[in-house]
């Protein structure tokens, strides 16, 4: 039940910095923690406004001597009472409040009045609702808002916390975690708001090790369903996951660096041209639509005519003719190797993830890359965001018609994990430029990217930066915090200060989403949660239940387990036991 | 009630006074009539009196430590010499807290200097409130002198605390109860925990 408003403390003064200052509470009832919010009042009359704060340090201001706090067993409390001193409270504080300033609803966001509290100044602590109003730019269940959690200062629930996500999903966002610190959870629950009836998105989540799953368990939700109304048809969510045996990716997607980087590094300058030569051939000739045999064919072509015309060939040297052919079949075999005889089997002449099937309004497809080679990933990665980009701009720009592969008439969101292996700082890859134009470029045309990343120290600080929402669960690392305060400019120096205190669930959320940073406890997920640990000794012990122990025999008993026959054998099954003569 | 006569002074704001010892009037003083932190007052003119507080006790005894012949017992002395002075007597510090001039009680300093020999009363608990009652509400005006006192003596110190204790109950509740026993709490922090650090 939300708490009356109440006095909590009386301003002292002005703080270090030109929006802080400072007031004495007594805080008997332990309620004016790091980064919970009061207010204060401005004005007369009816045009008193409530000018919000957050509390950003506290010091003891009144403090047992060192004495006093001697023994561990005995309370500095009863030795004051040996002394005389017999009040039950005794702790004074000194809270240092940054000034938020009052919400102005025509502006739509918070406006610092530049007038600090005069001394004496009652201090109160901000209510449930107005803290509701001001955070958040969304009320629950309102559509275009995503309740992620609560405010973390207060109880669980008092004052949810409701992400804008038209904000979100345009400007794009970033999730930056420790490891284990939850930042999955807190990706599927922001997916589940995306699914929920008020919001109907259409979400691809690049998975790359299978911990998405269990968000198939969504569309069986009544969280996630609708019945028709006036103006609107029955809803119920999708979910898709496509594991990796189903991610295809068809030839005619690779563009030239493409192929170029999944050929690797070592490629010489001549097996480069070469390979541009033939793609660019290959691309004509089957008006863009080439397979591994086109570009092989063309490859071949290629070297035959710089075997009779040097110069085509680009070098002009006497030797380039027997140079051509070596190169080609380099080439040749080095696709064959990489493409057509890849383990996963990503590439194929034909088969492509429609981006129909990869995008639809109130639909969540989970792309796996669990077992796909990291070059693989990206390459994936590269296209996807390539094609749903350029269908975008299409649509957008009325070249693209219904029908069409390239048509694509609602915007996207797509959830980028481990987004540190596709835009690294150390390395420009094939994903480095695509993430970037959309994050420039992507609000324009409804492309929204969320990279979720636990080495932010890794990742492209240009890449970051232009993430407008930042959310911050648990960082230890140091390398990691600078690189965050340095790419986040909107959590100021208090919060980041939170950084390495938060627990599991717990997270900063900041930029374009919320009105203000804010400290937030994560909800509990509606599906179940998938990112677990293994119980290696829990796996190890059960290797000695003898029930395990059991099966195991069984199952190297089972004929197709043994090894083969030997020839003797063989001849002692079909003729008998050999008799001793 | 009565309780003595003023003897001596340190200053303006700090006097001695003389405990009437039995004899001396009517009906003499007991030790808690004067006791530490007790209101006094003392007649400076027609409509004019100091207001001060009792802050230290000293007992005076000449003939303490003098082992010399004596020519009779203390008992006898009343009685064979009735003109000889007893010297022994108990002395109490009074620190000048306001005045009342024309009916009007005020936290300042009395411009006017007691006399010696001048009457020293214990103040009513009525006059006690009606001093600490200004335009405003409750004040204690002299608490900044006397806190500046406690480090000459540590009874003062005493003499505050149980002057505020006083206070809280002659004030039992309201706005002036819970100022006073802010004030309470914090000095007896300030002088009993505070001074350990």
């Amino acid at each position: 039940m939300p708490r009356a408003e109440h006095c909590v403390g009386l301003a002292k003064g002005p703080g270090d910095k030109p929006h802080q200052f400072t007031f004495i509470s007594p805080d008997h009832a332990d309620e004016l923690p790091v980064g919970e919010y009061i207010y204060y009042s401005l004005g007369r009359g009816s045009d008193i406004l409530q000018v919000v704060c957050r509390i950003e340090a506290r010091v003891e201001a009144r403090n047992y001597p060192d004495a006093l706090l001697a023994h561990p067993e005995v309370s500095p409390i009863d030795m004051a009472a040996l002394l005389g001193y017999s009040e039950p409270d005794n702790e004074l504080f000194v809270i240092t409040a940054g000034v938020l300033g009052h919400y102005d609803r025509s502006v739509g966001d918070f406006v610092n009045p530049r007038r600090l509290p005069r001394v004496g100044h009652p201090i109160y602590r901000a209510p449930a609702e107005l803290l509701q109003a001001v955070l958040n730019r969304k009320k629950m269940d309102e559509p275009g808002g995503a309740h992620i959690g609560s405010l973390l200062s207060r109880p669980p629930d008092e004052v949810p916390i409701v992400l804008d996500a038209a904000r979100f999903t345009s400007t794009h966002m970033a999730i930056i975690a420790g490891t284990g610190s939850g930042k999955s959870y807190l990706a599927a629950v922001i997916v589940e708001e995306l699914l929920r009836p008020t919001n109907r998105a259409s979400v691809l989540i690049i998975d790359p090790h299978g911990e998405y799953d269990s968000l198939a368990e969504l569309s069986n939700l009544d969280q996630f369903q609708a019945p028709a109304s006036d103006d609107m048809i029955e809803y119920r969510a999708a979910a898709k996951v496509l594991s990796p045996d189903k991610v295809k990716v068809a030839y005619r997607s690779l563009e030239l660096d493409d192929l170029r980087y999944l050929l690797g590094r070592d490629l010489t300058a001549k097996q480069s041209y070469a390979l541009g030569m033939a793609y660019r051939a290959a691309m004509r000739a089957t008006r863009d639509k080439w397979t591994l045999t086109d570009l092989k064919n063309e490859l071949a072509n290629w070297a035959h005519r710089a075997a009779n015309a040097p110069d085509e060939a680009g070098g002009g040297a006497a030797d380039v003719d027997s140079n051509a052919q070596q190169t080609a079949a380099a080439l040749s075999w080095r696709l064959d190797n990489v493409l057509g005889r890849s383990e996963s089997r990503i590439f194929d002449d034909h088969l492509d993830l429609a981006l129909s099937d990869l995008f639809a309004p109130g639909q969540c497809t989970v792309l796996q890359l669990s077992q796909v080679a990291e070059r693989e990933q990206q390459v994936v990665v590269a296209t996807i965001l390539r094609r749903l980009y350029k269908a975008r701009l299409a649509t957008e720009q009325r070249l693209a018609a219904p029908g069409q592969p390239n048509y694509l008439p609602y915007p996207a969101f797509v959830i980028l994990e481990e987004a540190h292996n596709f835009a690294p700082a150390s390395a420009d890859l094939v994903t480095s430029d695509q993430l970037k134009r959309i994050l420039s470029e992507g609000r324009k045309f409804g492309v929204g990217v969320c990279l979720i990343s636990q080495r932010p120290g890794r990742l492209d600080p240009d890449v970051l930066s232009q993430c407008m929402t930042q959310v911050l669960l648990r960082i230890t690392n140091e390398v990691d915090q600078a690189r965050v305060a340095q790419s986040v400019e909107s959590v100021g120096r208090s919060l980041m200060d939170e950084l390495p205190g938060l627990s599991k669930g717990q997270a900063i959320v900041a930029g374009m989403a919320v009105n203000t940073p804010v400290l937030v406890r994560v909800r509990s997920r509606f599906t179940r949660h998938q990112a677990q640990d293994p119980d290696a000794p829990a796996r190890w012990r059960a290797h000695f239940d003898a029930r395990q122990e059991r099966r195991r025999q069984r199952d190297e008993a089972l004929p197709g387990r043994r090894p083969p026959p030997t020839t003797e054998e063989l001849e002692a099954q079909i003729f008998g036991p050999e008799e001793d003569e | 009630m009565k309780l003595g006569k003023i003897v001596a002074s340190d200053s303006h704001l700090q006097y001695r006074c003389r405990i009437y010892a039995p004899g001396e009037t009517e009906s003499p003083p007991a030790p808690s009539d004067y006791a530490l932190g007790t209101f006094v007052s003392l007649v400076t003119g027609s409509d004019t009196a100091m207001v001060g507080v009792i802050c230290d006790t000293v007992l005076q005894n000449p003939e303490f430590g003098v082992y010399g012949p004596r020519l009779s017992t203390g008992d006898e002395t009343v009685v064979f010499s009735p003109d000889y002075v007893d010297e022994a007597c108990t002395l109490v510090t009074i620190v000048a807290l306001g005045h009342m001039e024309g009916g009007k009680y005020s936290h300042d300093a009395s411009p006017i200097a007691p006399p010696v020999n001048c009457e020293v009363s214990s103040l009513p608990v009525e006059e006690v409130r009606a001093f600490h009652l200004g335009p405003a509400g409750l004040r204690l005006a002299y608490v900044p002198l006397l806190l500046g006192l406690t480090r000459t003596s540590p009874a003062y110190s005493q003499a505050l605390l149980r002057l505020l204790a006083g206070l809280k109950e002659l004030f039992p509740d309201g706005e002036a109860h819970t100022r006073l026993c802010l004030l309470s709490q914090s000095l007896s922090w300030r002088l009993r925990v505070e001074s350990l650090a």
